[in-house]
C-alpha cells in the first residue's frame, strides 16, 4: 500500500520556480530518505506533502487521499527547526500533545527511557536543552500519538554524531514496529545506512527513486548505453552493482570513503563533496 | 481533544510569562484610573459622560490587548504555529485556544477597571454600562483576532507592531477630536458600536482563513 504518493509536483515561491516535477512514492513499511544538497528543495517538498504549501501541479497523497488535519491523527511531524513552546517546560509540552489527541499523560513516562532521558528532564524549560535533547523532545512529541507515518525533515542536522545515531535508531526503531518514515537529509551515508528506498532531488527535480537493495552507484562516464535510466539529461546517474554488466559500465570508483555507497559523477566529482558535507 | 485541559495549560503558562505585563497594567488602569477624578461630575450632559465611559473602557482595553500580544509575536519568531498545521484539529480552534488565555485577561481586567469605574459614573443607567463592557469584549476577542491574524502572515512584524501602537493614540484622541467637530454624540455612539461588532466579525474571518503558506513562508 502507498502511504505517500506524490506526482509531477511543481511549486513556484516568488516567481522562482522551486519544485518541477518532483515524484516520490513512498510504500508502507519503508523508510524513505529524501536526499539532496541545501537548497535543492526538499524542505519545500515536505511542506508541501504537509499541506503547508499549495502546489502549482501535480498531485499529492496521503493513505490515498489529499491531505487535510484529519490525516494528522496517524501522521507524526518533526521539523527542521523547533516547533515547540520555547518557554514552556518539556513536560508542559508533551502535556499539551497528549491533550491534542486525547492520549493518556503517563504515555509520556514510557518513552523516557527509550529516549535516555530522565524525569528531572521534564521539568527544564524546552528552550535550555541542547540541540539533540530538543530534537529528541520533538521526537517524543511526534510519535506519543502512535503515529502510521513519521515525516521529518533533516532529522539528524547539526547534532553532534552520537546523537546522530540515537536519532537513526529511533526511526529504524519505529519502523520494526510497523511505523513508515519519509525523513530528508543530504548526508548520503545516513541515507544509505537506514533507507529502505532513496528518492535524489536536484534543483527541485528528483533525479531518481530506487530501492536500496543494494549497495547504490552514482557513475561517470560515456552512458549511451544507460539512456533508459537517464534522468533528464542531467549529469547523475544511479545504477545498482548488478546492472554494471548489463550497460557495460566500466571505469567505476569510489569517491571518497563513503562505505558500501560510491559516487561518481559525470560533471564532476566537486559535486558529490558537496553533497557529503555536513 | 481534552478541550479544558488545553486551555489550562495555556493559561498557566500564559500567566508565568505575563506576570510582569500584569503588574504593568494593573499599575497603568490604576493611573487611568485616578486621572479620571473628578471628571464625571463635572459633566452635564448624560450622552457625552456614556460615551466618555464606553472610549475610556475601550481605550483601556486595547492596551491590555496591545501588551500581550508582545506574547504571541515571540511564538512566532519561534515558529511554534508551524506545529499547528500539522496536529489533528482544525488550526483556528487551536489559535483560539492559544488565544483564550490573553483575551481572558483582557476581559477580566476590562471588567474590573468597569466596576471600579462604576462609582465615578454611577449616574448612568445600569444597562447602558453592561451594554459598553458586552461591547468591549466583543471588541477585545475581535482585536486579538485581527492582531494575531495578520501577525502570523504578515513577513513584517515591524510594521504591525507600529500599527498597533499607533492605535493607542488613535482610540484616545480620535473620540475627543470628533466631539470637537461637532459630531452628534449619538453618532458616535453608534459608530464606535458598529466599529466593535465590526473588528469582532472581521477578526473571526481572518482567524479561520489564516493560510498555512503565508505562515510558514513570512
Amino acid at each position: 500500500m502507498k502511504v505517500i504518493e506524490v506526482k509531477n509536483l511543481s511549486k513556484s515561491i516568488n516567481g522562482n520556480q522551486v519544485l518541477k516535477d518532483v515524484n516520490i512514492n513512498v510504500e508502507e513499511g519503508q523508510i524513505y530518505g529524501f536526499l539532496g544538497r541545501n537548497g535543492a528543495g526538499k524542505t519545500t517538498t515536505l511542506r508541501t506533502i504537509l499541506g503547508l504549501l499549495k502546489q502549482d501541479a501535480g498531485e499529492v497523497k496521503i493513505f490515498g487521499s489529499n491531505i487535510s488535519f484529519e490525516h494528522f491523527s496517524d501522521v507524526g511531524v518533526v521539523f527542521e527547526y523547533e516547533t515547540l513552546n520555547p518557554d514552556w517546560s518539556v513536560i508542559d509540552n508533551l502535556r499539551q500533545t497528549c491533550y491534542i489527541y486525547s492520549i493518556d499523560e503517563r504515555e509520556i513516562f514510557k518513552f523516557l527511557k527509550i529516549f535516555e532521558l530522565e524525569e528531572n528532564d521534564l521539568k527544564k524549560r524546552f528552550s535550555a536543552l541542547s540541540k539533540g535533547m530538543k530534537r529528541k523532545v520533538s521526537l517524543i512529541s511526534a510519535l506519543l500519538p502512535n503515529p502510521k507515518l513519521l515525516i521529518c525533515d533533516e532529522p539528524t542536522s547539526g547534532l553532534d554524531p552520537e546523537m546522530q545515531i540515537n536519532i537513526r535508531n529511533i526511526l529504524v526503531n519505529f519502523q520494526a514496529n510497523g511505523g513508515t518514515v519519509l525523513f530528508s537529509s543530504h548526508n548520503l551515508y545516513e541515507v544509505q545506512k537506514i533507507s529502505n528506498r532513496v528518492g535524489i532531488i536536484q534543483k527541485g527535480e528528483t533525479l531518481i527513486e530506487v530501492d536500496l537493495k543494494e549497495p547504490l552507484y552514482y557513475l561517470e562516464g560515456n552512458f549511451n548505453e544507460l539512456a533508459e535510466r537517464k534522468v533528464r539529461g542531467k549529469d547523475y546517474y544511479i545504477i545498482p552493482e548488478s546492472e554494471f554488466k548489463l550497460h557495460n559500465v566500466e571505469n567505476v570508483k569510489p569517491v571518497k570513503d563513503l562505505e558500501e555507497l560510491y559516487l561518481l559523477v559525470t560533471g564532476g566529482k566537486d559535486e558529490v563533496v558537496e553533497i557529503n558535507q555536513n | 481533544m481534552k478541550l479544558w485541559k488545553l486551555i489550562k495549560i495555556e493559561s498557566k503558562n500564559f500567566l508565568k510569562s505575563s506576570f510582569f505585563s500584569f503588574i504593568f497594567l494593573v499599575a497603568l488602569l490604576m493611573i487611568l484610573y485616578r486621572a479620571i477624578g473628578d471628571i464625571p461630575n463635572a459633566m452635564s450632559d448624560k450622552n457625552i459622560l456614556y460615551f466618555y465611559f464606553f472610549t475610556t473602557l475601550i481605550s483601556s482595553s486595547y492596551a491590555t490587548a496591545f501588551l500581550f500580544l508582545i506574547n504571541i509575536d515571540r511564538d512566532k519568531m519561534n515558529n511554534v504555529y508551524h506545529r499547528y498545521f500539522v496536529l489533528p484539529v482544525k488550526p483556528h480552534i487551536l489559535f483560539a485556544i492559544k488565544l483564550s488565555a490573553p483575551v481572558f485577561s483582557s476581559l477580566l481586567i476590562s471588567l474590573i477597571f468597569s466596576i471600579l469605574s462604576y462609582q465615578k459614573f454611577s449616574m448612568l443607567n445600569t444597562h447602558l454600562i453592561i451594554l459598553s463592557i458586552l461591547d468591549t469584549f466583543i471588541f477585545i476577542i475581535g482585536i486579538y483576532f485581527v492582531f494575531f491574524s495578520l501577525e502570523l502572515m504578515m513577513k513584517n512584524l515591524t510594521s504591525v507592531a507600529v500599527v498597533r501602537f499607533l492605535l493607542i493614540y488613535l482610540f484616545s484622541y480620535t473620540p475627543s477630536y470628533l466631539l470637537r467637530k461637532g459630531i452628534s454624540i449619538n453618532t458616535l455612539i453608534y459608530t464606535l458600536v458598529i466599529f466593535s461588532i465590526l473588528v469582532f466579525v472581521v477578526g473571526i474571518y481572518l482567524i479561520s482563513h489564516i493560510d498555512p503558506e503565508k505562515v510558514v513562508l513570512s
